[in-house]
């Protein structure tokens, strides 16, 4: 029966040719749509380490001393104990947990970058082990803060109590392309310096999970957490009990925020910034699947005109095969496997392009291998049958109501 | 005087595997206002004879004078506008466009000739119609017309953008005997009072009869 | 054309699923290509308080680089001393102003209960004559208070009401991040989409200092100032970008005594570039990758229905074989019956096009999410109706269905004209 299908198709190759070139782009387009979409579901689906929930985090401003509001300090009161005063106030929040500062650097879903190596240093042939780093200064608390873990499982407690004591923590990178480039572990437990500055090293204590700047992003570079001086502060970061985050910000009063000279504002929760950061690469997911909504409606559609006007012309061939015997289901393996042989030819000539898009690095440099290629090529497959059975679905359904009597009589 | 000279034709279809002869060496002069008809079993090459008078197909060998025009080297841009200005066409099956109405569908010829106003084309229209009493019609469709109507609606196509040829292939076929003979009286008036040159295929013997010659052919060949 | 028209709907009578499926294919295609060719326009049609888009140049950065070994790299925004050094009194400019380029989350408290946030802006007083803000009460600062970086404020109108539950507020103070200033005048609301213009609170800013021509220390050339230009109708982008050039070449000769140069970038940047977001502070504007998505982009919206419905138009040709025989056999030639069949199949287009624009339309204008950016997520933006329907749109969508038809209907219209007349007269 294949055959003899084929052979008909064959010599109807006109109007399926039409479709047939339909196919082979909207096979790459669909192609291209799903690995991105996949790729990026991979990125996001990688472990966290950390939990970025119940989080909030506010600006720290200091009111200068040519505002009239400032007040003068005096050998007691500094910007520092206004600093530990504000923090203890929101300690004493019923729906806090902790409370810890950080640099701008400190934060998940901004994309301030501080970029720096880390080196240890050799003697003799000035060869260096190199690793670059996204370097994040913030108070122990922070950590405990942002619950970040460290790889073999230490607790945010003792990562903290680490950085506190003087030690620095690091942690991997997503790419591993260049076998040459040095490994995180080769930097455990060494005293590493920072680039250009071989005056002061420092102990790596923990390698823990690094924080991305974005859940769609892969890490480009190792992060490195250190403690932070208080100057350097310009952010409070506030964990919250869980589920608490409304409570906590309508509980808060003015003088809640302001303690001395230093005030808090711009009080966001992690949420907020998460789809702050990351509301252009939402929208590009959206953009993507509306486009491969659109691609499948164009085939949908070009399927069931297509398949409507053959069902018209083919009436009396239709009904010749009704009267020599053929059953409804019949007709519709006949439609529906017409369909799927255009969708094999299309998959066919598409492969060479297919082969080319896989090779391609996605957005987000993520190459897929051959496992994660053939998965989104699978589910390109399996869709647009879905959609190309669907589009037949109501031609075949009309071939079987064709009235033989009244087409003969006609012919 | 010869109107239509046509030399040597012949029609040959080719496809990979098979040939087939139409028409063998035929040879026929018309004269101007002559009723021609042509006669002969079915498949015997009358259809395919005409549409070659009609300019609508090509032979495969021979030549087509028409008004002293050699149609044969002519360019299918040249062919389209010679059968605009001077051939008129009836079918059997009438052929009239089931979207347009009566008007717009006798208003076709005068479409693609250059040169005449929508006003002129209007004025002829109704002028025609008129004629063939049709004008109490002139914006129904085909589908709400009888047999015989549709077929005086194509005459008025055909005579619309006064050629001085009409082809009519079988235009009695599909109508009863009264409407037969009606339309009939009408091709027999034009060609009297205009002054028209027809040639018509058809089956029917005794309307054969009323023309001035008969043309009968047979597996391809003039026979008599 | 009434006959094109009454053809129209009776092949949509006798082929009403062809005819529907034909009009939906049309319109799913022209409210997506009008979608993001609305979203485009957005960003670069003048609207209010950017109606000097057209006009309108943005200098931004400077790029430092090490002329020795170091290779010590260095970019950020202008201080003023850089930003009048290298964009002030150009030929061709007709208005200058030096704001701020980027919009900061401030404090605010006027005389109602709570403190607010909202977004404020540094400008001088230039901006409000280059920039169109709508004033409703009050005035806007002026040169000698911008100049002297005096504590006045004009503000918008949402922000007067949550400040003072009214706007008729001129002359009253308003705390911003814990700072007096004085309320000079009160503007309409702006749509975030006016990335430059913009804002909740225009500060006064300004500067007059004098500086030696003569290095003194690298944070005299960076700080977060950007400069507007309004460039004289008549004048020539290329132009002041050629000044721009020479002044980066003058500066280098005042930087080069601390082995320091500039980096050029094409600066200033047109509306096109700035609503491209594809420029850094230390690199060049390339529009080239993004042109080149979008244009294929727009490849695919408009090539892929445009087979779908040649597909479907072969269909409904093949339905009028005997009515396209009848016209060859009275005369029609073959260009006439591809012209007949393009224009009649241009009527449908435009119909799917009609309904395709105005779903594109509404769409546009009501849903936000289109525009949200970094800066604006989460907030309501939606634009002006102005930039959306204007004649460009129209003449886009009409361009779109003009191409849209031409690429779907001139192979089956050539099919249809190379049919045997004889053949097709006697086509079942």
């Amino acid at each position: 029966m294949k055959r003899k299908l084929l052979n008909q198709m064959l010599n109807e190759w006109r109007p399926n040719i039409w479709l047939v070139l339909e196919l082979v782009i909207v096979v790459c387009v669909l192609y291209a749509l799903f690995s991105s979409l996949y790729s990026t579901y991979l990125i996001y689906n990688r472990s966290e380490g950390m939990e970025l929930n119940d989080v909030y985090f506010a600006s720290l401003n200091f009111i200068e001393e040519d505002n009239e509001n400032h007040a003068p300090y005096d050998s007691i009161h500094s910007p520092e104990t206004d600093y530990a005063l504000l923090l203890a106030n929101l300690r004493s929040n019923p729906y806090v947990e902790v409370v810890g500062g950080g640099s701008p650097n400190s934060l998940p879903y901004l994309y301030n970058y501080w970029g720096t190596q880390i080196e240890i240093p050799q003697k003799g042939d000035r060869t260096r082990l190199q690793y670059q780093v996204n370097k994040r200064q913030m108070s122990p608390d922070m950590l405990r803060v942002l619950r970040i873990h460290g790889v073999d499982g230490q607790s945010p407690d003792e990562l903290a109590e680490l950085i506190a004591k003087g030690d620095i923590i690091i942690s991997d990178r997503d790419y591993h392309n260049d076998p040459s480039e040095a490994k995180v572990d080769d930097f455990l437990g060494k005293d590493v310096y920072f680039y250009k500055d071989s005056l002061q090293t420092h102990h790596v204590g923990a390698i823990a999970y690094g924080m991305r700047r974005s859940d769609f992003e892969p890490m480009w570079s190792g992060n490195l957490y250190m403690n932070i001086n208080f100057s350097d502060i310009k952010y409070v970061g506030i964990r919250v009990k869980p589920g608490t985050g409304h409570l906590f910000a309508e509980s808060l009063s003015e003088s809640d925020m302001q303690v001395g000279n230093l005030y808090l504002s711009d009080l966001k929760s992690i949420e907020d910034m998460r789809y702050s950061a990351q509301i252009e690469k939402y929208q590009d997911i959206r953009n993507k699947i509306i486009f491969a909504v659109f691609v499948l409606m164009v085939i949908f559609l070009g399927f069931l005109g297509s398949f409507w006007f053959r069902t018209q012309q083919r009436a009396s061939e239709i009904a010749i095969r009704k009267v020599s015997g053929a059953s409804d289901r019949a007709i519709y393996t006949r439609f529906f496997g017409e369909g799927m042989i255009l969708l094999a030819v299309s998959i066919v000539l598409a492969l060479p392009l297919i082969y080319g898009l896989s090779k391609t690095e996605m957005p987000g440099g993520w190459t897929l291998d051959v496992t994660q290629t053939a998965t989104a090529g699978i589910c390109t497959v399996l869709i647009l049958a879905i959609l190309i059975v669907a589009g037949i679905y109501a031609p075949a359904l009309k071939a079987t109501r064709i009235d033989i009597a009244e087409v003969l009589k006609n012919e | 005087m010869s109107i239509i000279t046509l030399s040597g034709i012949e029609k040959v279809y080719r496809t990979k595997e098979i040939e087939t002869t139409a028409l063998e060496n035929v040879n026929l002069e018309v004269n101007e206002g002559e009723f021609l008809s042509i006669m002969g079993p079915s498949g015997c090459g009358k259809s395919t004879f005409l549409n070659i008078i009609g300019l609508l197909d090509k032979a495969t060998k021979g030549s087509v004078s028409i008004l002293g025009n050699d149609c044969s080297t002519m360019s299918d841009r040249e062919l389209s506008h010679f059968r605009n200005a001077n051939i008129g066409f009836v079918f059997q099956s009438f052929h009239l466009i089931p979207s347009l109405d009566v008007a717009s569908n006798v208003e076709l010829p005068l479409i693609y000739r250059k040169g005449i106003s929508a006003a002129q084309r209007r004025e002829r229209i109704e002028k025609v119609l008129e004629r063939l009493d049709m004008s109490h019609r002139i914006h129904h469709l085909p589908s709400q017309l009888s047999g015989g109507q549709c077929q005086r609606v194509a005459i008025a196509r055909a005579i619309v953008g006064r050629p001085k040829i009409i082809l009519a292939d079988e235009p009695t076929g599909n109508l009863d005997s009264k409407m037969g003979t009606e339309v009939m009286a009408i091709l027999h008036r034009l060609n009297k009072e205009d002054g028209i040159t027809i040639i018509m295929v058809t089956h029917n013997e005794a309307q054969a009869l009323e023309t001035d010659r008969i043309v009968r052919f047979f597996d391809g060949r003039i026979i008599g | 054309m009434r006959q094109k028209f009454n053809q129209i709907i009776y092949d949509i009578r006798r082929q009403p699923l062809i005819g529907t499926v034909t009009i939906i294919a049309t319109a799913l295609s022209i409210f997506l290509f009008m979608v993001v060719a609305i979203t485009e326009r957005v960003k670069v049609v003048p609207f209010s308080p950017e109606s000097c888009r057209d006009n309108l140049l943005m200098g931004k950065y400077l790029h430092l680089q090490k002329t020795d070994e170091t290779g010590s790299d260095m970019s950020s925004g202008l201080s003023y001393y850089t930003a009048k050094k290298l964009y002030e009194n150009l030929d061709g400019v007709e208005r200058e102003s030096f704001m701020e380029p980027d919009l900061s989350a401030t404090l605010v408290k006027g005389t109602t209960q709570k403190s607010f946030s909202a977004y404020s802006r540094g400008v001088d007083a230039e901006f409000f004559r280059i920039f169109d803000h709508s004033l409703i009460s009050g005035t806007f600062f002026t040169d000698a208070e911008s100049d002297a970086n005096m504590p006045v404020v004009v503000i918008s109108e949402s922000t007067a009401r949550k400040a003072f539950n009214s706007i008729d507020c001129v002359g009253m103070p308003i705390i911003i991040q814990h700072k007096k200033y004085i309320v000079r005048g009160v503007v309409k609301d702006s749509s975030r989409l006016a990335c430059s213009a913009c804002g909740d609170i225009f500060i006064a800013k300004g500067y007059h200092n004098k500086k030696e021509d003569v290095f003194s220390s690298l944070s005299d050339y960076f700080g977060g100032i950007a400069v507007a230009l309004l460039v004289k109708d008549d004048s020539d982008f290329e132009h002041i970008r050629q000044q721009v050039i020479a002044r980066y070449k003058e500066l280098d000769t005042e930087l080069a005594t601390d082995n320091w140069k500039s980096v050029y970038h094409e600066a200033p940047f047109n509306q096109e570039i700035l609503a491209s977001d594809n420029f850094g502070s230390n690199w060049s504007p390339d529009l080239s990758q993004q042109n080149r998505v979008r244009n294929l982009l727009y490849g695919i919206l408009l090539i892929l229905p445009a087979i779908n419905l040649s597909t479907l138009l072969h269909s409904r040709m093949r339905k009028r074989m005997n009515e396209i025989g009848i016209r060859r056999a009275f005369g029609c030639s073959r260009p006439r019956i591809i012209a007949d069949i393009i224009t009649e199949n241009f009527l449908f287009t435009l119909a799917g096009g009609i309904i395709g624009l105005a779903l594109g339309i509404i769409f546009a204008i009501t849903y936000s999410g289109l525009y949200e950016n970094m800066e604006t997520a989460g907030q309501n933006i939606t634009p002006a109706i102005g930039a959306v329907i204007n004649a460009g749109t129209i003449l886009i969508a009409i361009a779109v269905c003009f191409i849209l038809n031409l690429i779907s209907a001139f192979v089956p219209a050539w099919q249809a004209s190379r049919l045997n007349p004889v053949e097709a007269i006697n086509a079942k």
